[in-house]
């Protein structure tokens, strides 16, 4: 063999090795796995279908697992199984493998630690993908101590999916492990992470990606970037790249990198259009306006204006439990002449509440005490009289002025 | 969707059209698109003035009352069209030739690039076409008082809380957003009259359609300003293909699609200017320029920039100088208390520095500058970790670094780089030196100001990349881009 294919054929060899080993890299520090981790995890726990107790909600064992096939009355499926005295800190890598899990639900890991063995702890996890899901529990600074008891909650997804249009469909636990860190968890671990499947979510406006109450997940375009530039750099020292061919390497391994984030962004856009889909289509606007994630507001407020129309009400001074239940009250009531209280009562120290003015509490936040006729809501006390109460709706006038 | 709905498509469109190719009737490469994509924008602008003009009393015959008056602009626009186009010579459309040209996988690759941009749009369409109002802003500002408008069948004022509260005997509104600009407002009421109802999915449509225009705009203007047609399929595709962008459309609501979309027409307008000293292409970016503050109010901030850095523009070398060293002079004195004695004495601020009038709120964050170091690392999780970007800001240095040369020749490059340079300083001292350093922990603010920025800086960088190619096999020393010959 001449000696430049000799040498060729090195650098090649050298390049494929330098790949590998920067890959690996890339995905151990994306992963935040330690380098001295063994290569397969040693201590596991695993926890079959049978091993889970159905809490809430209606379950029976399969063949194949524990089969969830409806909620319970409120609204939400619950499965434990008791773990004895496991470390977190040694099984911080949480498997779990749930087949035909339905995309308007939210799953949820719930546990109790031994320190405190009353208070639930529960975190929103990624909806299960194939094969097998995996999240590193070790980001979460809830998951420390001795665990007890480990358990699933499902329950419509959140911001998306109002309880009563949470189409619940049967799905399957099948097993669940936890493990400690190990070289083999990092791609069920990444793949989580990236293509782990999350509904719209009020943020999404803002930023994709970030999730309230949610694990933190690696970043795939940190990963795919570090990743791209390094193999770029070893190409550029091993094979002896002219200047060219280094740009053409960078082009197409720009271009292909930009192709594999858009793939992945398209499989995230289909999936969450996916619920909307299954929520929405096929019914009429009249019937698609009903469908809102927080339909106990708008029912409120259907509530709301026809008691206002009754009493011929002009004004109404609306609050809820947030600033979320508040202004989407004043949305619905549109277009009723409503308005946030708290913000009004904030903006006008003093001011007075006309008596022709209705004020709406939707939710306990605001407390009304009967003896002395006042209303508190925030930092104000208002003289009111109470003149109806519908469910979470209570309704009053002010009696005389505002505070 | 019936025919008042797509009449009241049909009409804003044309009269768009129009209404460009009357300012800019010239047929280069890519006139069609321009033409499709800034009559969908100007169209859908002219709606909201027109509305506003003549349909304050009945709102729920909105279209019906405005629409004449669309078509007598548009009309005007067309005559205007005729004349000036009659005056040029012959179409120098020189583009016929070029898709013979393209090699069979580019065109295979475009093509499966571009059937991915129409599963988006299709995807985006079916999201508004099913869904109530989502996003929190929409709901909560944007169309609080359009839904009150054409419900209520006519125009009514809307106050601030405490004004509210007092005024109790007159038909005022209210809401957390009481000072935001109508524009929008008035585009909603068109469409909902046309729909004969309060339809959030056809209120909500102009933002599909305002994604395709800053498409289809882009390109257009891309082709008549020198891109091949191969690159710039390309960057409609880089352009398109941004998550955060694609998210405006489908989650619709939020004034920030409508402010990239009219700034980066803007700034198209302004190249092609500089270019080719177009004076139609001038008086749009002007016109749009003037737009941005009615949509949102940071539009004053992008507009002030925009405006000033075309006067800038059109200063002789000497006169530049002078100006920067002016500009510098004025920001440090309006940073370094002019700004609060300016709120006191019209009104907005008391002299303790208490909020008067709620518009000061916007720039009370200004009043007491003070560094926010580790907003930085939020900053670049926005920009660089996130998955609303893609690979787009790791890329946009690296592309401008190597064309910088090249930017720096020509002042149709270096201008508009320099005006984006001010936009992003500008974004910077606010993340970076004042409490809205929050909004960048909170990822709620920094991607949707920056996503006002994106297509704008996608422009500079195709801009700079039209002509780049791969250094010669024969030498590794090569220049990385041979430069054509500039027209301008």
């Amino acid at each position: 063999m001449p000696a430049f294919r000799l040498r060729r054929m090195i650098r090649g060899v050298v390049f494929a090795i330098a790949l590998v080993a920067i890959w690996l890299g890339v995905f151990a520090l994306t992963a935040g796995l330690p380098w001295d981790a063994p290569l397969n995890s040693g201590k596991r726990l695993t926890l079959e279908g049978r091993d889970f107790l159905v809490r809430s909600g209606t379950g029976k064992l399969g063949a194949r697992g524990l089969e969830i096939s409806a909620f319970g009355a409120d609204g939400t499926a619950l499965q434990t199984a008791r773990l004895g005295r496991a470390r977190s800190e040694q099984t911080p890598i949480l498997r779990y493998r749930i087949s035909d899990f339905p995309k308007t639900l939210e799953l949820a890991l719930i546990f109790r630690r031994s320190d405190a063995p009353e208070d639930v702890q529960s975190i929103s996890l990624p909806a299960p993908i194939l094969p097998e899901a995996a999240v590193d529990l070790t980001r979460l600074p809830q998951w420390h101590g001795e665990i007890l008891e480990v358990g699933f909650a499902e329950y419509a997804a959140g911001q998306v999916v109002a309880p009563d249009n949470a189409q619940f469909a049967p799905f399957r636990i099948e097993r669940v492990s936890l493990q400690a860190r190990s070289w083999s968890e990092i791609f069920p671990r990444l793949l989580s992470d990236w293509f782990g499947y999350r509904p719209w979510a009020l943020l999404s406006i803002s930023a994709l990606g970030p999730q309230l109450e949610t694990l933190p997940t690696s970043s795939m375009t940190v990963a795919i970037g570090i990743g791209g530039v390094l193999s770029l750099l070893a190409g550029w020292l091993t094979l002896g790249w002219s200047k060219r061919r280094l740009l053409q390497a960078s082009c197409v391994t720009a271009l292909g990198a930009w192709l594999l984030l858009d793939l992945r962004w398209l499989d995230d856009f289909l999936s969450k259009h996916r619920v909307i889909e299954t929520l929405y289509a096929d019914k009429s606007w009249e019937e698609r306006a009903k469908i809102q994630p927080d339909d106990d507001t708008l029912r409120a407020a259907a509530e709301l204006s026809k008691f206002a129309a009754e009493v011929g009400a002009k004004r109404i001074l609306v609050t809820g439990d947030s600033q979320y239940t508040t202004l989407r009250l004043v949305y619905f009531l549109l277009p009723l002449n409503a308005a946030p209280m708290v913000s009004v009562l904030a903006a006008s120290p003093g001011g007075i509440v006309p008596a022709d003015t209705l004020i709406a509490v939707l939710g306990n936040d605001a407390k009304y005490d009967a003896e002395k006729h006042s209303l508190q809501v925030a930092a104000t006390t208002l003289s009111v009289v109470p003149v109806h109460e519908q469910g979470a709706l209570r309704v009053y006038r002010p009696s005389e002025s505002a505070r | 969707m019936n025919v008042a709905t797509l009449f009241a498509w049909l009409l804003p469109l044309l009269v768009g059209a129009a209404v460009y190719l009357a300012a800019s009737p010239e047929r280069l490469p890519g006139w069609r698109s321009a033409a499709g994509g800034y009559g969908i924008v100007i169209g859908l602008l002219l709606v909201s003035a027109c509305t506003a003009i003549v349909a304050r009393s009945d709102t729920a015959h909105a279209w019906l009352r405005a629409a004449p008056l669309l078509a007598i602009v548009g009309i005007g626009a067309a005559l205007v069209f005729r004349r000036r186009s009659r005056s040029l010579a012959a179409a120098r459309d020189s583009d016929g030739n070029a898709r013979a040209e393209m090699p069979r996988w580019k065109r295979t690759l475009l093509g499966v690039l571009f059937a991915s941009l129409g599963l988006r749009a299709v995807v985006a369409l079916r999201e508004i076409w099913l869904r109530p109002l989502y996003p929190w802003d929409a709901w909560s500002a944007w169309a609080v008082k359009a839904k009150a408008w054409f419900l209520l069948g006519h125009h009514v004022r809307f106050v601030s809380l405490h004004d509210w509260l007092v005024q109790s005997g007159k038909e005022y509104y209210t809401s957390i957003a009481w000072m935001y600009p109508v524009t929008l407002a008035w585009v909603d009421i068109w469409f909902a009259s046309a729909a004969g109802g309060w339809v959030e999915p056809l209120v909500n449509l102009p933002w599909l359609a305002l994604w395709i225009a800053v498409l289809l705009a882009h390109y257009g203007q891309w082709r008549a300003l020198g891109v091949s047609r191969d690159r710039a399929l390309f960057f409609v595709y880089v352009l398109g293909s941004l998550p955060l962008l694609l998210v405006h459309a489908a989650l619709a609501g939020y004034a920030d699609l409508w402010i990239a979309a009219v700034f980066g027409l803007a700034l198209l307008a302004w190249v092609r200017w500089l270019q080719s000293r177009d004076r139609g292409q001038l008086v749009l970016a002007i016109a749009l320029a003037c737009v941005l503050p009615c949509l949102k109010v940071e539009g004053w901030i992008w507009a002030s920039c925009l405006l000033a850095t075309i006067v800038f523009g059109a200063l002789s070398a000497r006169w530049r100088w002078l100006v920067l060293a002016a500009a510098a002079i004025f920001v440090g004195v309006l940073l370094g208390g002019g700004l609060r004695w300016l709120l006191e004495h019209v009104g907005w601020l008391d002299a303790a520095g208490g909020i008067v009038d709620a518009r000061a709120g916007s720039f009370v964050l200004l009043l007491q500058p003070q560094w926010h170091g580790a907003a930085a690392r939020d900053i670049a999780s926005a920009l660089f970790a996130l998955p609303n970007w893609h690979f787009l800001w790791w890329l946009v240095p690296v592309a401008l670094a190597c064309r910088w040369r090249e930017i720096g020749a020509r002042t149709w490059l270096w201008l508009p780089a320099f005006l984006l340079l001010q936009c992003f300083a500008a974004l910077a001292f606010l993340f970076l030196a004042t409490d809205a350093a929050q909004w960048a922990k909170s990822f709620t603010a920094i991607n949707r100001l920056i996503l006002q920025l994106t297509p704008a800086v996608v422009t500079l960088v195709a801009l700079a990349l039209r002509d780049a190619q791969l250094p010669a096999t024969a030498s590794g020393t090569a220049p990385v881009s041979v430069a054509r010959i500039d027209r301008a």
